[in-house]
């Protein structure tokens, strides 16, 4: 009997831990001129968060002392006395009363208090609940938000400090840096931000760091003499628009070779299997929270594949675009750079008439998840045949956005190949060679973090072009 | 006890024996035995023993960029089929590089056979070390299989199309990029001087 309950525990534990991580942080920042400390949350409801008295006590140096007679506690705050009373949510300081968001309230020696009893100590200390921050008088932290939109010339950077305070632009290469005199900042997170324009954007402590993204070439900050706005603009390349036409909805990306089939190696050991499975992890991340698109993997962890299964999980998806991911290797060293790559249709026009019947039946087929979807059954061996044209366009485009990115293409950049994989594909459908591992340069860059995000923006680009009909059909 | 098992050896060797016949021999039967009149006529003379009479022929290597083909004039020896040409030729492809060449063809691949169809396909039999030993990425794999290829189409007219199986059986690829389940056509586009065509 013990067992089943434990284990019903662990589950109903694991489900809270999961519950509390989609909950964000569980901590505040609280900012002082001292630095920045974090205040745990103990408990969190609808309308308050609660914390720990002890905590807040270790946190501003407070005494607390228990008074017995009136079922409460006194904190002494400086000159000031607060005194609290379990189950109220008044609680009386300096003889003046404070309201608080929810009742004081004691769990064994535990004092429970919402948050914003920090109030009530009279130090001008300010809580601001929806970005879990506390500010300590006299460090200052605005509020900070910043928008990313696109112009005729590439782009702009729009950030709004509240209240508004002096603010110095410096740039470093890929990084500008926007200085604020102020102790801290409180930023809102920047949420659908076009990569390519602005790839990250953080705060490190008065300062706002932002990383340009790969088709910003140049900036130049607008003297807007208003202390509560910054405008940057970001000169670089037209950069296609990241609305939603309609078209493309599903992609699959297919990380190549995989378990018992390492695929090509660098000197230094680096496989093609793990390096595809990388990029195309990050490929999806990008399509997914860029485009919203349906993103779909033939694997997603180190296994072995058939070519088969990769092009029917494209098929039985019904997705609008396939891309198989490898990496090169050459007997000569010399070779570099990347490519991608189209099926070459020659050989099989010959076999083509034997094998594909116009006038095949429809078929009802069981799909995951319940159901079933009629299908024409016209066999996929060879469906790649007639998408070869959209497909060679969607190669082209990608070249362009990888060089465009500073990537090194091979000589043949955009070239074709009797490529197994995407025989059967039936959809616009390209093989990407990230680069040689076989060559020293391309092997080294292909270990770094920031290539790999570079090679993975880029092929995210490029599926957004397609998607606008500037390349594909 | 002891008789089962040579009955089931004698099986096998039997089994062994028709899998080589239908495998190996019978297309080699059914094959062209006329010598063709495409095959290169760059022949020493008549007087010379057959096996030191050699013919010229174009084999392929890698190129110093590693993207394509060279072919080499290489001497091969001479061979009164066109089966029996496509062999001798495919063994030269497969043998040591020439000093100042890379080859395409991982080591220890050995022909096992070819032979050719009246349609003008030849199918290459490898041993399987073409595969297991290859290092993989997409062009070298294209070059290991057009080096092959095109040895054959390019030298003998008669070929047309090429197949590469490995071990006696048909395979999908060697390195996992490119298609070998049908023959494949001559690869101009793999060599050097006619890469950049269109
Ligand atoms: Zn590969």
């Amino acid at each position: 009997m013990a067992r089943p309950l434990t284990i019903a525990g662990l589950l109903i534990s694991l489900a809270w831990a999961a519950h509390a991580r989609m909950q964000g942080p569980v901590s505040y920042r609280v900012i002082t001129t001292d630095g920045v400390q974090a205040l745990i949350v103990h408990a969190s409801s609808g309308s308050t968060d609660i914390v720990t008295l002890d905590a807040v006590a270790r946190l501003f140096g407070l005494l607390v002392r228990d008074d017995t007679r009136a079922g409460g506690v006194v904190v002494v705050s400086g000159n000031d006395r607060v005194i609290l009373t379990a189950g109220q949510s008044t609680v009386s300081s300096g003889g003046r009363l404070v309201s608080l968001s929810g009742p004081v309230t004691r769990a064994g020696t535990t004092w429970l208090v919402p948050v914003d009893f920090l109030r009530a100590l009279n130090r001008g200390i300010e809580v601001r609940r929806g970005s879990r921050v506390v500010v300590v008088a006299p460090a200052t932290a605005p509020r900070v938000t910043a928008r990313v939109e696109r112009t005729s010339s590439g782009g702009r950077l729009v950030v709004t400090l509240d209240p508004g305070v002096a603010t110095r632009v410096t740039r470093e290469g890929p990084r500008v840096t926007i200085r604020a005199q102020a102790t801290a900042l409180d930023l809102e997170p920047l949420a659908g931000a076009p990569g390519d324009l602005v790839a990250g954007l953080r705060t490190d402590g008065p300062s706002l760091v932002v990383d340009l993204g790969s088709a910003v070439t140049n900036i130049r900050t607008e003297d807007t003499r208003d202390p509560t706005r910054v405008v940057i603009e970001l000169v670089g390349t037209p950069a296609p628009v990241f609305d939603r036409p309609p078209g493309i909805q599903t992609v699959v990306i297919d990380p190549g070779h995989g378990g018992d089939e390492p695929g090509a190696r660098s000197a230094d050991g680096l496989l093609e299997k793990h390096l595809t499975l990388a990029v195309a992890q990050r490929v999806k991340a990008l399509l997914e929270a860029r485009l919203g698109l349906r993103v779909v993997l033939t694997r997603d962890e180190d296994t072995s594949v058939p070519s088969d299964r990769r092009a029917a999980l494209a098929n039985n998806n019904k997705a609008d675009l396939f891309i198989s991911l490898h990496a090169n290797g050459s007997p000569s060293a010399a070779l570099r750079g990347a490519q991608a790559l189209g099926l070459d249709v020659s050989d099989y026009a010959g076999l083509d008439a034997g094998v594909r019947r116009q006038d095949a039946p429809a078929l009802a087929l069981p799909i995951a998840g319940g159901g079933t979807r009629v299908i024409d059954a016209v066999p996929w061996a060879l469906a790649q045949l007639p998408m070869a044209a959209a497909s060679s366009a969607f190669a082209t485009t990608v070249v362009r956005r990888l060089s465009e990115a500073g990537v090194v293409m091979q000589t043949r950049a955009v070239d074709v190949a009797p490529l197994r994989v995407l025989v059967g594909a039936a959809m616009p459908a390209i093989l990407i060679e990230l680069g040689v591992l076989t060559n020293p340069e391309d092997a080294r860059a292909l270990t770094d973090p920031a290539h790999i995000e570079r090679l993975a923006d880029a092929i995210a680009i490029a599926v957004a072009d397609v998607r606008l009909g500037a390349g594909g059909q | 006890m002891n008789i089962m098992w040579r009955w089931l050896f004698a099986g096998l060797l039997a089994a062994a024996l028709g899998v080589w016949l239908v495998t190996l021999v019978l297309p080699g039967w059914l094959a062209d035995p006329q010598p063709a009149s495409g095959v290169p006529t760059a022949v020493s003379g008549d007087a010379t023993p057959l096996e030191a009479r050699r013919i010229t022929a174009s084999l392929f290597y890698v190129s110093p960029g590693g993207d394509a083909l060279v072919a080499v004039d290489r001497e091969v020896v001479y061979a009164p089929s066109p089966a029996a040409q496509a062999r001798r030729i495919v063994d030269a492809q497969l043998a040591a590089a020439p000093a100042g060449q890379i080859s395409a063809i991982p080591e220890g691949a050995e022909v096992r056979a070819v032979f050719l169809t009246s349609r003008g396909e030849a199918f290459v039999d490898i041993s399987q070390a073409i595969a297991v030993n290859h290092p993989g990425g997409s062009v070298h794999e294209a070059l290991t299989v057009y080096a092959i290829v095109n040895a054959l189409t390019v030298n003998l007219p008669d070929v047309t199309a090429v197949q590469i199986l490995i071990d006696g059986r048909e395979v999908d690829t060697l390195a996992g990029h490119i298609d070998l389940r049908h023959p494949l056509s001559r690869g101009l586009r793999w060599i050097a001087q006619y890469a950049d065509r269109p």
